[in-house]
C-alpha cells in the first residue's frame, strides 16, 4: 500500500519511522495544504491509496482568537471536503485535534480552546458521515490515554521542530499501521471464550452461582467490565461463540440466573458447553458458522488449554491470558485493536451474529425434512439482485476481501476498485440479498461482470456468494438471471474462470454443474470455461428471484 | 547500559555494527535528524535529560555515557 503523511509540524522522524508501507512526505511542512488542494501536486503524483494528514492545533492556529478561529475552521473544512469528494480513489484520514495552549491563566479564566476542539471534532464527524473515502484519527484520544506531557517532547520541538516524543510518534504509528490493516480489510471474525476464572471469577461447577466473582463494584467487577467490554466487541461485527469444559446446565444457568450478567445467551452465535477436548469443539464451531479456522481468536485463562489448542491448530490465534485481571478491560481493547479493529460498522455488521444464529436454526430445520428439497422450497428464499448502487460500495469491497469459500477467482478489490467498475461502462456490477423466513441475511453475492460488445462476449471478472448461504443453490438462480440478462444485452458468449486456492475447494466444479464448458486448464488447477449464450439450461430453482 | 545504548542506537541510524567512539561526522547515518532522534530516544529510553545546551556537543555514543553513569 502506498500512503502518504502531510503535515503542519515536521514529521520526518515519524516517517522514517514507518517500514510497513511505501511513504510520501512532502519536503518542507507549510505546504501540506497546497499540496492537497492542488491536483498537479507532487502527493498526487506519488498515487497515494491513503492520506493520513495530522496538524497540530496550536501551529495552526497561532494566534488566539476564538470567533476568527471558528471561521478558520469553517474554510478549512469546506476546502477539504471539496478536495476529498473529489477524489474518491483516495482515502483520507484526518486526526482529532489536540488543541492547548501553554498560557499562564488565572483559575476561573475561560479555557476557550476546548471550544475550538470540539467545534473541529464536530465538523471533523460531520464530514466523515457525508464522505465514505473520508476517516477519523483519533489523535486527540492517543494524547488523552498517554498524557500530554509525554505524548509531546519539549526538546524535540526546539530542536527540529518536531512535536512528538519517541513515545507519542510510535503511538501514532501503530494508529495509522492499524488504520491500513483495517482498509484491507485483514481482521478476524470470530472470538471464542472460555467460561470459568475468563468471564467470571472462579469455577461454576464448584463454586456455584453464588460463590463465583462477579458484580457491580469491587473484585467481581473485574469481570462484569470485561463483559461489557466484550458486548461491544459484537456489536462491532465480531461474532462471540463460547468454548467451555462444564456442564452444560450449570453454564447456562449463570447466564439465565446471575443478576450481573452483561453477557446473555443470545450474544452467542455458538456455544460449546461439554468435556471434549477444545480443539475439536473449535473445529466443529468453524465448520458450524463456516468460517474459516485461521479467523477465530481463542481466550482462555488456562495456560494448559492454551498450549492444546496452539499446538492442535497452529492456524488459531491464542493470545496470553493477563496475569493479572486487574488488566482484563485493557486486555480486551488490546485484542481489539490487534485482530479486530475497524474503521466505521456496516449494517452488516451490526447484524452479523443474528445472522449465524438464523443460520443454526437453519441447519437445525433442516434435519427435520426427509429429503434438502423439501426443505429448500419450505424455506422461503427471496433473492434480490440489482445493479450496484453507491451505498452498496463498503459492503462489495468487504465481500471481495473476505469471502474465501465460495470465491471463483478470489480477486481482492478495495471500495476505490469497485467504484471504478462501478462507473466503468465496459463493466456491469451486480449485487444480490438473500431473505427467508428466519431473517435477511443481508447483501450476500456479488458478481462483477466485463463486457466485449464488439466480440459479444462477456466474462466473469469475480462472482462470489458468502458462506452463511451457501448450499441454497442461490448460485443456480442467481447465474440464470445473469444469462437472460447478457443475452438481452446481446452477448453471445459467456467466460467464466476458476483459480484455485487454499480454501474455493467448495466451487471447483461449480461452473461444470451449472453447464459450462471447460475450454482450457492448466496442471495448476486453473480453468476456463465458455457458455453458449443461446443454449438455455435447465436448472430446478427453490426461491423467487426479485429484480431490483 | 552500554549494551542498550549500542542497541538503541543501531536502531535510529539503522546499522548493524557501531563503535562507541567513532565520530558521528564520519557515519553518514548519523545526521542531524537522526541526532535528534538518538537524543530524544535515549532520554525516554533511560529516563534522564540531556540539557538542551549540550545536545550539539554529543559527537559519538561514548559522549552519552556520562548521563547515563550519573
Amino acid at each position: 500500500m502506498r500512503i502518504a503523511l502531510l503535515s503542519n509540524v515536521n514529521v520526518d522522524s515519524l516517517v522514517k519511522r514507518i517500514d510497513f508501507c511505501e511513504v510520501y512526505s512532502p519536503d518542507g511542512y507549510g505546504i501540506w495544504l497546497q499540496e492537497i488542494l492542488n491536483f498537479d501536486s507532487e502527493l498526487y503524483k506519488f498515487h497515494p491509496q491513503a492520506v493520513f494528514v495530522i496538524l497540530d492545533g496550536e501551529q495552526l492556529f497561532p494566534r488566539f482568537n476564538r470567533k476568527n478561529i471558528m471561521t478558520d475552521i469553517e474554510e478549512y473544512f469546506s476546502a477539504l471536503e471539496h478536495v476529498f469528494s473529489q477524489r474518491r480513489d483516495i482515502f483520507f484520514f484526518l486526526n482529532s485535534l489536540d488543541f492547548f495552549t501553554k498560557q499562564i491563566r488565572a483559575s476561573d479564566e475561560v479555557r476557550e480552546e476546548k471550544f475550538v476542539e470540539i467545534e473541529w471534532y464536530r465538523k471533523l464527524i460531520e464530514l466523515a458521515k457525508k464522505l465514505t473515502n473520508v476517516h477519523i484519527l483519533n489523535l486527540k484520544d492517543l494524547v488523552e490515554k498517554e498524557g500530554r506531557k509525554n505524548f509531546y517532547s519539549n526538546k524535540l520541538w526546539y530542536l527540529g521542530g518536531m512535536k512528538y516524543s519517541t513515545k507519542g510518534e510510535k503511538l501514532i504509528i501503530k494508529e495509522i499501521e492499524r488504520s491500513i490493516k483495517a482498509l484491507k480489510g485483514e481482521k478476524k471474525k470470530c472470538l471464542a471464550i472460555d467460561l470459568d476464572n475468563t468471564i467470571w471469577g472462579g469455577v461454576i461447577g464448584e463454586d456455584g452461582i453464588e460463590g463465583i466473582e462477579l458484580s457491580e463494584f469491587k473484585e467481581g467487577a473485574r469481570y462484569k467490565d470485561f463483559q461489557k467490554r466484550l458486548k461491544e466487541f459484537k456489536n462491532l461485527g465480531v461474532i462471540l461463540t463460547v468454548v467451555s469444559k462444564n456442564n452444560e446446565q450449570d453454564a447456562l444457568d449463570v447466564f439465565e440466573k446471575h443478576k450481573d450478567m452483561v453477557l446473555k445467551r443470545d450474544d452467542f452465535a455458538l456455544m460449546k458447553i461439554n468435556w471434549d477436548p477444545k480443539s475439536k469443539n473449535l473445529i466443529e464451531l468453524a465448520k458450524e458458522l463456516n468460517i474459516g479456522i485461521d479467523s477465530i481468536v481463542f481466550i482462555d485463562d488456562n495456560p494448559v488449554e492454551r498450549e492444546l489448542v496452539k499446538k492442535s491448530i497452529p492456524e488459531i490465534i491464542v493470545p496470553e491470558f493477563p496475569k493479572d485481571t486487574a488488566n482484563l478491560v485493557d486486555f480486551a481493547e488490546e485484542i481489539y485493536n490487534e485482530f479486530f479493529y475497524v474503521l466505521r460498522v456496516t449494517a452488516e455488521d451490526i447484524k452479523k451474529t443474528q445472522m449465524y444464529i438464523q443460520n443454526a436454526k437453519r441447519t437445525a430445520l433442516k434435519k427435520k425434512y426427509a429429503s434438502a428439497e423439501d426443505f429448500l422450497k419450505d424455506l422461503g428464499t427471496k433473492i434480490y439482485v440489482w445493479k450496484l448502487r453507491e451505498e452498496d460500495i463498503p459492503r462489495a469491497a468487504q465481500l471481495t476481501q473476505k469471502t474465501n469459500q465460495f470465491n471463483l477467482t478470489t480477486k481482492r478489490y478495495t471500495e476505490t476498485d469497485v467504484r471504478n467498475f462501478m462507473n466503468d461502462e465496459r463493466y456491469d456490477v451486480f449485487i444480490a440479498s438473500v431473505e427467508d423466513k428466519f431473517g435477511d441475511n443481508g447483501k450476500v453475492v456479488l458478481m462483477i461482470l466485463k463486457k466485449d460488445k464488439k466480440r459479444a462476449q462477456a466474462e466473469i471478472d469475480t462472482f462470489l456468494m458468502s458462506c452463511r448461504v451457501m448450499g441454497r443453490h442461490i448460485e443456480d438462480q442467481f447465474i440464470d438471471f445473469i444469462e437472460k440478462k447478457l443475452k438481452k444485452d446481446g452477448m453471445k458468449l459467456l467466460i467464466a474462470f476458476y483459480y484455485p486456492t487454499k480454501k474455493n475447494k467448495p466451487v471447483e466444479n461449480l461452473f461444470e454443474r451449472l453447464g459450462y464448458t471447460v475450454i482450457k486448464n492448466d496442471n495448476e488447477g486453473n480453468k476456463v470455461y465458455s457458455r453458449n449464450l443461446n443454449i438455455e439450461e435447465p436448472r430446478v430453482f427453490y426461491g423467487e428471484l426479485i429484480e431490483r | 547500559m552500554r549494551e542498550k545504548l549500542l542497541e538503541t542506537a543501531k536502531q535510529i541510524l539503522k546499522v548493524n555494527s557501531i563503535d562507541l567512539y567513532k565520530n558521528r561526522h564520519d557515519i553518514s547515518e548519523w545526521d542531524s535528524l537522526a541526532h535528534i532522534q538518538l537524543v530524544a530516544s535515549i532520554e525516554e529510553e533511560f529516563n534522564l535529560s540531556i540539557p538542551f545546551e549540550e545536545v550539539a556537543n554529543i559527537n559519538c555514543l561514548a559522549d552519552f555515557l556520562k548521563y547515563l553513569e550519573e
